[in-house]
């Protein structure tokens, strides 16, 4: 698995200085060539606004915010110097380059979903021999 | 299908290709850091 980010160098060094190490690499990619080529969306500014004050009168905000000083300096540097309206995705590739399957998020509460990912996984196990992701 | 991405370490890129080093890959493109 590859984790993708839509910042540079020393802000992924900084985070997982501090929320890391990860078992996976995390990438950057500051320009966002591979969000745009691959179709990426964003968010309309009054939904997020909507899910802002969601969090806010549910109680929820330090699912965005953390306690940490370290964590919320690292969030808040995100916040302030990446599109927060930038919304993300999912692929699976095969090795041959070939595009299985996709998720495009459509709104800063929709991803992939991992059983979803899994069972396609199987399928294409089953289709083409043992492939280890 | 390939694309250059920045490693944590400035001046250092990879390529997709290279990092899925010809094995089939979840590749997972955040909306943000944190």
């Amino acid at each position: 698995m590859i984790a993708v980010v839509p910042t540079d160098s020393p802000q992924i060094r900084e985070f997982l200085t501090v929320y890391g190490p990860y078992p996976f690499a995390i990438l950057g990619d500051p320009k966002r060539i591979a969000y745009k080529t691959l179709g990426l969306r964003h968010v309309p500014v009054f939904k997020s606004l909507k899910i802002m004050t969601e969090y806010l009168l549910n109680g929820r905000i330090r699912e965005i915010f953390p306690k940490d000083d370290e964590q919320m300096k690292i969030i808040k540097k995100a916040m302030t110097s990446q599109d927060v309206y930038q919304l993300g995705g999912t692929w699976l590739i095969e090795s041959t380059g070939e595009i299985l399957w996709q998720h495009i998020d459509s709104d800063p509460k929709d991803h992939a979903q991992i059983q979803e990912i899994l069972q396609t996984l199987e399928k294409d196990r089953a289709k083409r021999g043992d492939h280890q992701f | 299908m390939d694309f250059l991405f920045e490693s944590q370490y400035e001046g250092e890129k990879v390529s997709l290709k290279d990092l899925m080093n010809g094995k089939p890959t979840v590749l997972v493109l955040l909306r943000h850091l944190g």
